[in-house]
């Protein structure tokens, strides 16, 4: 009778056979060349395995063999839903490096584009988690305000993405009064679509049941794991860096930081909504307050020099040349960041004084977010993944670098 | 993942943040608040109806779509097209193959041979290849240009059937001025940067600089 | 060969003409305590961080105060950096930056790794985040994190031979066309991971990180000199 007694057959033994499954990298639902290696047993996650790399380009290496102008091209292609959210990282990191003074004015405009690339950002964001949640005709209200956004930024910098539009001591070129008035109504409608939005998804049974609950962090798990921007805002740490280590106009700039109560998908939704409004609200501040002035550092030793001086005198002939072929920041190094739609972007840039970066690190907040997959994921269910991928949402071209 | 469950959604419900880091929670931040589904909300029919309405109403306002091929963007002076060289009058490019736009160019598209020649500019492009594959349209070669001579066209449409086609040559890339005068006014306007009152926002004619001084007295200086 | 000085502000900034004040600023109470750990304390850069370097063998004893000293309390590790450099003894640097958010400061913490034993103690134990940070050094510069849980490459492929954030690394990268690993000798197939049983950790592949002859095996050309 013993040996009956020694294995009591249960009904999970008999569900035992555990699947191997390879979620991606061809996945629509992984943003991009994610792939996930999972175990699953019957519809539970036993173990995942994310595999990035497929988009590494290997921006890090090629940094340290191109000029700092040149690098901008590079950070444009990094988070290809903010690209000039990434030239400002850049930017600052640079003319930190340099000891450069940037005017107010473009100063001004490069928060324009800041906030202006976070909304691009989260308005991908609502459209493609509405997708993968099921609410299709998200995308194409999101879709609608994310043009329109971008026509404005055609008109501004003549590229619609990866505009390649800031310079070192300022913009390539001014934002003109028309624009500005243009971007006005731009923000004014916004209100009123972001309502929109949370109509449609908000109160929806569907994205709610399938958001709420899922891939809950804790505060202190959330820190652990590196998490920034809204995905650590939304588990209540209120901590945003245009408020905690503060660049180009934010400290003058009144907005709030939502934070989250309980950590989860649904959270993660929340707060992005909200920081779209207050988005907003800051770009009414700023482009009803723009300060006159110039677009670019008056550096005769940093900054090209005006044009129709080059064709007439030898020295600024010289000059031309020289900042395009040999400018070199004096030796040193920075770490600076900035807050991106994703996160904490950071640039840790380590110069010999010369033309080029000794070391570039790119700190890419969707490399580190990404790692919270798998302890969000590991015990939930399998149709759980994709709302944590993405309420998560990185950037493959980001993590990857 | 914890293991106590929200008993109104029957989601795991979430234990409050344990001591948040003093900075942190310094400041009262205004907290987005989750709220349970109203009655409504949860029988999905109410807002499924109002949903299909403003679908529904979308159809009777202004279309934000273009119609591509048929409708075309409008160009603005701003727009990055591919780049293309400055033909002068005489059909010669106002190139003086300083090789700046080359070394600038971050994909290195550019690719330009240069050569001596007898008249004035002393030095032209024997070749000059841009790859249009390549090209980024980051406009960097155009605002480092000494002598306007490589500006953005409005040509946002390359097409070809073969890699060999976006291969640009010489003859391909020079446009006349003409063309590319809207191009060239708003750049002009742009790179007076700082320098407003500057009025020479034109290269003068011939490509050189001559002092006035030396008016008369100079003569090109015959290499060969 | 513009190699990075030790001390970068020193050798480019001038130091300000000092006036006679009568009493020094006190000293920053986090500096104070974190060289009572052991820190070289390093002089400011541009960005004006803290900046600390710390002895490898002492490195494991500081990480853990600076987590769990309640007057230090850096909560938030930012970033690892490996970095490389080639004319200097030792070769290899990991530049941790580390934010606390009680005192909302961020200091910077260098830690030299010789080329002979590029070993330094990982610390994902007490940052978690630590985690894909260190894979991402192992896999670019061939640093090893003792006690790692799970080194393996991160961005690239697991069986490429080369760490190409070294310095001796071509930019324009080494032809790996073929699939097969050099690995103590021995060519080894690429492992296919769908002929791995379920629930079974990859096989570990040794690719001799760190020696110098596994960079002969592809003939890499190396950079000329002087260029940084």
């Amino acid at each position: 009778m013993s040996t009956l007694t020694e294995k009591i057959v249960t009904v999970n033994d008999l569900h035992e056979e555990r699947m191997e499954l390879s979620m991606g990298p061809q996945h629509p639902a992984t943003h991009g060349v994610l792939q996930c290696k999972l175990i699953l047993d019957g519809e539970k996650v036993v173990s995942m395995d994310p595999v990035v790399g497929y988009l590494h380009r290997g921006k890090e290496k090629h940094a340290e063999h191109m000029t700092y102008q040149q690098f901008f091209t590079l950070t444009d292609r990094l988070d290809y839903l903010q690209p000039l959210g990434n030239e400002v990282g850049w930017a600052l990191t640079v003319e930190k490096l340099a000891g450069i003074e940037v005017p107010a004015r473009a100063q001004a405009i490069r928060t324009i584009i800041c906030e202006f690339m976070r909304l691009s950002a989260h308005l991908v964001w609502a459209g493609i988690g509405g997708v993968d949640t099921g609410a299709v005709s998200m995308f194409m209200y999101a879709f609608r305000d994310r043009e329109s956004l971008f026509d404005l930024m055609d008109e501004l910098t003549g590229l619609r993405t990866n505009q390649e539009y800031l310079r070192i001591g300022g913009v390539g070129a001014d934002l003109p009064p028309e624009l500005v008035t243009r971007m006005q109504q731009w923000v004014a409608q916004l209100h009123g679509h972001i309502d929109e939005f949370e109509m449609l998804l908000t109160g929806n049974k569907i994205f709610h049941d399938r958001m709420r609950g899922v891939g809950q962090v804790s505060a202190q798990q959330a820190i652990d794991l590196g998490l920034t921007g809204p995905c650590l805002r939304a588990t209540g740490v209120g901590v945003d860096l245009r408020r905690a280590r503060p660049y180009l106009l934010y400290p003058q700039l009144e907005f709030e930081v939502p934070v989250g109560t309980r950590g989860d998908a649904y959270d993660r939704y929340l707060v992005r909504i909200e920081e779209m409004r207050q988005s907003a609200k800051m770009l009414k501040q700023l482009l009803d307050g723009l300060p006159a002035g110039d677009w670019i550092a008056k550096d005769f030793k940093n900054v090209l020099p005006p044009k129709g001086r080059v064709y007439t005198s030898m020295e600024e002939m010289i000059h031309q040349f020289k900042t395009v072929t040999e400018w070199c920041p004096p030796k040193g190094e920075v770490y600076q960041a900035t807050e991106a739609a994703n996160g904490e972007l950071g640039f840790y840039v380590l110069s010999a004084g010369a033309s080029h970066p000794y070391r570039v690190k790119i700190r890419s907040p969707s490399f580190i977010n990404l790692q919270a997959l798998k302890p969000m994921s590991v015990g939930s269910y399998f149709s759980d993944i994709v709302a944590i991928i993405a309420s998560l949402h990185f950037i493959m071209g980001e993590c990857d670098r | 993942m914890s293991a106590n469950v929200d008993s109104a959604t029957g989601a795991p419900a979430l234990a409050p943040p344990t001591a948040l880091p003093r900075f942190a929670a310094a400041v009262a931040h205004p907290k987005v608040m989750q709220r349970t589904l109203t009655l409504n909300e949860r029988l999905f029919i109410g807002p499924f109806l109002k949903a299909l309405k403003f679908t529904f109403m979308r159809m009777f306002q202004k279309d934000i779509t273009r119609r591509y091929p048929e409708q075309k963007m409008e160009i603005k002076p701003t727009l990055h097209g591919v780049p293309v060289l400055v033909m002068k009058a005489d059909g010669s490019p106002r190139c003086v193959a300083c090789g700046l736009c080359e070394f600038v160019c971050p994909p290195r598209a550019i690719d330009i041979t240069p050569g001596e020649t007898d008249r004035p500019i002393e030095r032209e492009p024997k070749a000059f290849v841009i790859d249009m594959l390549r090209c980024i349209e980051c406009s960097y070669c155009e605002e480092v240009c000494p002598e306007e001579a490589i500006v953005m066209s409005s040509d946002y449409e390359v097409v070809g059937r073969r890699r060999e086609d976006f291969v640009w040559n010489l003859k391909k890339l020079l446009k006349p001025v003409a063309q590319l005068q809207s191009r060239i006014d708003w750049i002009r306007k742009t790179y007076k940067r700082w320098d407003a009152g500057a009025d020479a926002s034109a290269p003068p004619e011939g490509g050189v600089y001559r002092d006035p001084r030396w008016a008369g007295k100079s003569k090109p200086v015959d290499h060969h | 060969m513009a190699d990075v000085p030790a001390n970068p502000s020193s050798s480019t900034s001038p130091a300000p003409a000092a006036p006679a004040v009568a009493a020094p600023p006190p000293p920053d109470p986090l500096i104070v305590a974190i060289t009572a750990l052991g820190a070289e304390v390093l002089p400011p850069t541009q960005d004006q961080l803290l900046a600390f370097r710390v002895e490898r063998d002492e490195w494991p004893t500081v990480a853990r105060a600076l987590r769990r000293e309640p007057q230090l309390s850096f909560e938030m590790l930012i970033d690892v950096a490996g970095v490389d450099f080639p004319k200097r003894q030792p070769r290899f640097e990991v530049v941790y930056h580390l934010w606390s958010l009680t005192w909302n400061k961020v200091v910077r913490i260098k830690v030299g790794v010789p080329e002979e034993d590029p070993q330094v103690a990982s610390v994902v134990e007490l940052w978690p985040t630590a985690d894909w940070h260190e894979r991402e050094a192992f896999d670019m510069v061939g640093l090893k994190f003792a006690g790692h849980p799970d080194l393996r490459r991160i961005l690239m492929p697991d069986d490429y031979p080369w760490h190409p954030l070294r310095k001796d690394f071509p930019v324009e990268g080494i032809d790996n066309s073929i699939s097969y690993v050099r690995a103590g000798g021995v060519l080894m197939t690429r492992e296919l991971d769908v002929d791995r049983p379920a629930g079974q950790d990859r096989t570990p592949v040794d690719l001799s990180h760190g020696d110098p002859a596994g960079y002969s095996d592809g003939t890499p050309t190396l950079p000329e000199e002087g260029r940084a």
